[in-house]
């Protein structure tokens, strides 16, 4: 298939900020297939591993997104998919300790390397007791706040579409709704401790 | 926490625009700052609850497909009646796949043949359909015909001429979209068409 032109695939970021559901769907059902097969002809991962392998990159895709790491597309959506896919399949090799063959290839394009590395960055398996209550609580939360609280800090929402998923009758209703959400379950955080 | 501190730790953390001005006043802020590790905790926590969740959608996701494929390998006609298909069902058969529908009436790069009949989103309703292009067609020309779920059902090549005929079984096809790709060795284009589109505007 004819590869999608830059300016069409900036698209996708809009697309990924405002219907963040929907969108990511269509991304992964658009790339699953090939990206199982490419990372396991390039990096000889198992169907679920590189399903694994994959869904991680999804998640890193979005998480670049909505934090605005990435604002501007320099490939197509694609190419930086797959550019994320190959540092997290080299990370997983080495999580494992298996052998890992860099080529050239891999450093091409470094800035979407740079970018897609932001992600894998972050601290992994720090023991953090209140992270952890703090999740189990949210896997507690009911609607509305749970929706208002993922929208907004996970989703990266503005007011004006958290009010619009929620019906409410504007932004200014929508903000109060999530402050008295949070001065709640950020009392309940602290009082807990 | 109070809305006021709740919204300036929020700014300390880049959650909600800030001047360099009022970041400057947050970062000497004792109550902010103390606050600010216990926000700190919670996005560290948000992100994570939310990525599980995401997951566990795409899991769904490959539920869904799996169901699907199982659907298009049936074969695509038999003896059903489609008008006794539920719309529901045909809504999905008519849906646009968004991967082809960014390519269609997209500007053609190179040299290739354009199609100026029929139009995007014809009826095809004929067995045999005449297809009229700007200029002779390459050498090599070929085509294919997808359903919107990327299932291949014909492809065939095509004459280097300016008119071109391809004959397609529609009754024996699901009522629904389809795509026919055109392609040579430079260029591909694509053109929707639907099969017993009426269905889909009954209720």
């Amino acid at each position: 298939m004819k590869e999608l032109r830059r300016h069409d695939d900036e698209v996708w970021i809009e697309r990924l900020r405002s219907q963040p559901d929907s969108t990511l769907k269509e991304l992964y059902k658009m790339f699953k297939g090939e990206f199982q097969q490419w990372s396991g002809d390039k990096f000889g991962l198992n169907v679920e591993e590189s399903l694994d392998v994959f869904q991680e990159t999804m998640l890193a895709l979005y998480q670049n997104v909505k934090t605005e790491k990435l604002s501007e597309l320099r490939s197509t959506i694609k190419t930086y998919i797959f550019a994320i896919g190959r540092n997290q399949a080299i990370n997983y090799l080495r999580k494992y300790g298996r052998d890992v063959q860099l080529d050239e290839e891999a450093y091409q394009n470094k800035s979407d390397h740079e970018v897609a590395l932001s992600y894998l960055n972050r601290s992994e398996g720090l023991e953090n007791e209140r992270v952890d209550k703090i999740k189990t609580l949210l896997s507690k939360l009911r609607d509305p706040c749970k929706t208002i609280i993922m929208a907004f800090y996970f989703h990266r929402l503005n007011m004006e579409q958290i009010a619009e998923q929620l019906n409410y009758s504007g932004a200014n209703v929508a903000k109060a709704q999530k402050y008295r959400c949070m001065s709640k379950f950020l009392g309940y955080i602290t009082k807990k401790q | 926490m109070k809305p006021e501190l709740i919204e300036k730790v929020e700014k300390l953390l880049g959650l909600s625009p800030a001047t360099d001005l009022e970041l400057s006043y947050l970062k000497k802020d004792p109550e902010v700052t103390a606050q600010a590790a216990v926000m700190k905790d919670f996005m560290t926590a948000v992100n994570e609850f939310g990525n599980s969740e995401l997951k566990k959608q795409m899991q769904e996701w490959d539920e869904e497909n799996e169901d699907s494929q199982q659907e298009g390998h049936r074969a695509p006609m038999g003896d059903d009646d489609p008008a006794s298909i539920p719309h529901a069902v045909l809504e999905q058969y008519f849906a646009p796949n968004p991967s082809y529908e960014v390519n269609i009436g997209a500007a053609m790069r190179g040299s290739s043949p354009v199609l100026e009949v029929p139009p995007n989103e014809f009826d095809w309703d004929e067995p045999t359909r005449l297809f009229k292009f700007n200029a002779a067609l390459k050498e090599g020309t070929r085509y294919r015909i997808e359903n919107n779920r990327s299932d291949v059902l014909q492809e065939g090549s095509m004459d280097a001429q300016k008119e071109v005929s391809i004959d397609f079984p529609v009754s024996k096809m699901l009522p629904g979209r389809y795509y026919l790709k055109i392609y040579d060795s430079k260029d591909t284009r694509f053109v929707a068409f639907f099969v017993r589109r009426d269905l889909l505007n009954k209720k």
